[in-house]
């Protein structure tokens, strides 16, 4: 648990640098929504690796999705 | 308009051209080799013509839309809702593809030089340079990959020159000794490369000359089909069958080279070529993924979309991605084909039942009208 | 009022980022990860691979020790490549990145690959199988593609632990033999390529250690390697005529009588080249050798008399007589044992590649039948700078 800690704290610093260095230049409550939307999805995602690394990725939720078209197109 | 810079056909075609080039000049090599063997350098000939209907795609589609991107024209043909969902999954698509070029390079700087770096350093790295590329604009963006394209050329002709002394054409032979399956295949796998085309869909609007516009985007696929080939043709006939047991056949090319035992070690230009290339693939993907997502939310701005962009792909650069062979998985592929390829077609082809059917109804751009 | 507190709030912003700057920079003095400097490295020149009793893999490295340069007083006395040493270490483990794994716990510096430009397998490692240690060496981003690759007639150790005296160490020395050509040349790279071609065989050259003293390694013969194995072994004269059939003479010192019962001539072929091409007419198989060299007189002890034309086309016939027995040895040595690393499967599977297919499976019991054919052209263009030597064939001609 001890590197976690570590990476938890810089994952910190790194949102709240990268907040604080866009916020002066958001305008418009849109932008701010926007923003917000993907920061926090971001970050959420960001905190949940750094937990748990083994968290399954889109890639996992893709592959098994178009492997059948796949098998279809190279007969594997 | 979000972006008021214009950038000229020459620059949006080096732009496109040179970001598809990134990533498969090192690693397709090896995949394409799997199945097509020595007829390897048939396989972009073949996968050119998917290259061309794209590139047709996307002009057809600008044509009727000349002032909007995807993202916009997609809500234009199919409405608000479905529109909206398109262009949304379209643009983590885009996304999503530059996430897993970022991650291939940072395998590949971690595999051959920088062994003990952590990954999110070289990817945090790279994607600072791409964020500030993109930051700076359409103009940057596209600028800068004709400011490099020289040196790039150089570099490339670097490694080629000196490997024509081990080029040994009879390992071409027999040419399509099964027939074009193989080669098919081969082209088959070069499709997780060939969709990134579809990105210029993003520059296409702000172009200042655009009557060139078809011509300069098929002279990119001609350009990137040919590169390809001559690659393929010089790896074959250098590396031969061994082809297949490496992941960058190109880097081993360019680690054989010995000119008259002096001019040796010529990894490291391999790792120029590659930076520069992928500081270009990930700000083309970048910049247009900001632009899309700006547009898709109504914004008046695309900057403050770049930061958390680099931050999404940076995540699924790392994310649940265990090894680095899952380029070369055909599901991924299949993926690619149908977001980079078939999206953009049927938009088109909506568009054109849209056309015949309702004729009043259609957007107000009549074609052969330009807007300045 | 506005203005003091635009100005205060410019203060903190200034001195917020004065704070965070060294704080960000002080972020990056744990990085660095991957510096290297070389005396954090043991330099690998050459690399042996030996089977050990128990089946492992004996690995013997030759190290090469930078150390500064000692101090200015001491040079005049000691031996320039005093300061740089070159030492051995040994490592056993269940494969190759065992071994290395087991050798790199005992050096107190990081092992360094990049610069190793001689593998040499020991024999037994040979006749058992080469497929792990070239799996690593090509899977680690380290060792070069370019280096070279030898099998040991013995232990692989004792050649790297050679100790020369004319070039830095052993893997310098094999190196340049190497690229002299009279033996092959073949690197991991080649190696790798022959291996995923048709046959599926590979050549690799044969280290010997003359029993003499002193004791003087060279390359001396060729291992043909068929499924990942040692399969047959070549001597000296056998490699010539591989060398030949992989048109890989550069150059080449041909002696033979001038005429029967004559005195020796030789010659030297400064030119060659030399093609192999296949045909099949119904089920009859045939690889006609094609071979164009040009020379010079080299020596010519005999009574003929070279100025004139047509003794110079007798001896080029008969030195063609030469060349062509010593391919057709190889080649029915590699007949009879039915192990084609001619690249003769290559060929066929090039010009033929539909026949090919089809005979694929039982190439092995058809190679052995295959006819082959020579097409040999020796020209002597230059005599030497005499010409009849009237002197000394008369002496000596008279004598024998």
């Amino acid at each position: 648990m001890n590197a976690p800690v570590n990476h938890l704290i810089l994952l910190i610093v790194a949102a709240a640098g990268m907040l604080a260095y866009d916020w002066r230049k958001l305008r418009g409550a849109r932008t701010i929504i926007a923003y917000l939307t993907l920061y926090i999805s971001g970050f959420t995602i960001a905190f949940l690796l750094v937990i748990n690394p083994n968290l399954p990725g889109p890639t996992q939720v893709l592959r098994p999705l178009f492997l059948p078209l796949a098998k279809l197109l190279l007969k594997h | 308009m979000l972006e008021k810079g214009r950038i000229s056909a020459a620059q949006f075609s080096i732009l496109a051209g040179m970001s598809v080039l990134a990533t498969s000049l090192l690693t397709a090599p090896g995949i394409v080799a799997i199945d097509a063997k020595q007829d390897m350098w048939i396989s972009p000939i073949w996968i050119s013509s998917a290259g061309f209907i794209l590139v047709w795609t996307l002009y057809k589609l600008n044509q009727a839309y000349p002032d909007q991107t995807l993202v916009e024209y997609a809500v234009s043909i199919l409405g608000r809702f479905a529109g909206k969902t398109v262009a949304a999954l379209y643009l983590v698509f885009v996304i999503f593809a530059t996430a897993n070029v970022l991650r291939q390079f940072t395998d590949f700087i971690k595999l051959t030089f920088l062994l003990t770096t952590p990954d999110f350093v070289i990817s945090g790295c790279m994607l600072l340079v791409c964020w500030l590329v993109a930051r700076s604009g359409i103009e940057t963006v596209a600028r800068l990959p004709m400011l490099l394209l020289p040196l790039v050329t150089l570099f490339v002709l670097m490694i080629y020159t000196p490997s024509i002394a081990d080029i040994r054409f009879e390992r071409l032979t027999p040419v399509m000794e099964k027939g074009a399956v193989p080669s098919l295949i081969g082209a088959f796998r070069l499709l997780s490369w060939m969709p990134a085309f579809s990105i210029m869909n993003f520059y296409m609007p702000y172009l200042n000359n655009r009557k060139h516009l078809l011509y300069w985007s098929l002279g990119s696929v001609v350009v990137v089909t040919l590169t390809l080939s001559v690659t393929f043709v010089i790896v074959y006939t250098v590396i031969g069958a061994a082809v297949v047991n490496y992941t960058y056949p190109f880097m081993i090319l360019a680690r054989y080279i010995s000119f008259t035992e002096f001019f040796e070690h010529l990894e490291s230009i391999v790792m120029m070529i590659w930076v520069i290339q992928i500081v270009i693939r990930i700000s083309f993907g970048l910049y247009g993924a900001a632009l899309g997502m700006a547009q898709c939310f109504g914004l008046t701005g695309y900057k403050p979309m770049v930061p958390p962009i680099c931050m999404l792909i940076l995540l699924f650069s790392l994310w649940g991605i265990e090894n680095a062979q899952f380029v070369s998985s055909p599901s991924m592929v299949v993926y690619y084909t149908l977001f980079g390829m078939m999206l953009p077609f049927l938009l088109l082809v909506v568009y054109g039942i849209r056309q015949l059917f309702a004729e009043s109804d259609s957007p107000g751009y009549p074609e052969g009208e330009t807007s300045a | 009022m506005r203005l003091s507190m635009h100005a205060s709030a410019r203060f903190i912003r200034c001195s917020c980022v004065r704070v965070a700057a060294p704080l960000l920079l002080a972020a990056l003095l744990s990085g660095c990860w991957d510096r290297t400097e070389i005396n954090d490295l043991a330099i690998i020149t050459a690399a042996g691979m030996d089977l050990a009793d128990d089946g492992k893999i004996k690995l013997s490295v030759q190290l090469f020790v930078p150390s500064p340069p000692s101090s200015e007083q001491g040079s005049s006395t000691s031996s320039p490549g005093a300061s740089n040493k070159t030492i051995i270490r040994y490592a056993t483990g269940l494969d190759m990145a065992d071994a290395a794994a087991r050798l790199q716990e005992m050096m107190s510096r990081r092992l360094f690959w990049g610069q190793a430009d001689v593998f040499i397998f020991g024999e037994k490692l040979a006749k058992r199988s080469i497929k792990e240690p070239m799996d690593f060496l090509t899977r680690h981003p380290h060792p070069r593609e370019r280096a070279n690759l030898f099998v040991s007639d013995g232990e692989a150790e004792e050649i790297v632990k050679w100790k020369t005296p004319i070039e830095r160490n052993s893997a310098e020395t094999l190196r340049e033999m190497a690229v002299l050509q009279t033996g092959l040349n073949t690197s991991i790279l080649q190696v790798i390529e022959e291996l995923a071609e048709e046959a599926h065989t590979a050549v690799i050259p044969v280290v010997r250690i003359m029993r003499k003293k002193p004791e003087v390694p060279f390359i001396g013969g060729t291992v043909a390697i068929k499924d990942l194995r040692q399969a047959a072994k070549l001597d000296s004269l056998e490699t010539r005529g591989l060398l030949w059939l992989r048109n890989e003479i550069k150059f080449a010192t041909l002696t033979a009588p001038a005429y029967p019962g004559g005195d020796y001539a030789s010659v030297y072929i400064y030119s060659a080249n030399s093609k192999l091409v296949p045909s099949i007419k119904g089920n009859k198989w045939s690889m006609l050798v094609a071979i164009e060299a040009t020379s010079n007189l080299n020596e010519n002890a005999s009574t003929l008399d070279i100025t004139k034309e047509a003794n110079v086309k007798r001896l080029e016939r008969t030195f063609e007589g030469i060349i062509q027995s010593r391919i057709d040895k190889t080649v029915k040595k590699a007949q009879r044992s039915g192990i084609d690393y001619l690249g003769f499967a290559e060929q066929y599977h090039r010009h033929y590649p539909k026949h090919w297919l089809a005979a694929k499976k039982d190439w092995d019991t058809r190679f052995p039948k295959i006819e082959v054919r020579y097409k040999i052209r020796l020209t002597i263009a230059r005599n030497g700078l005499t010409g009849k030597n009237a002197t000394l064939q008369s002496g000596g001609g008279n004598n024998s």
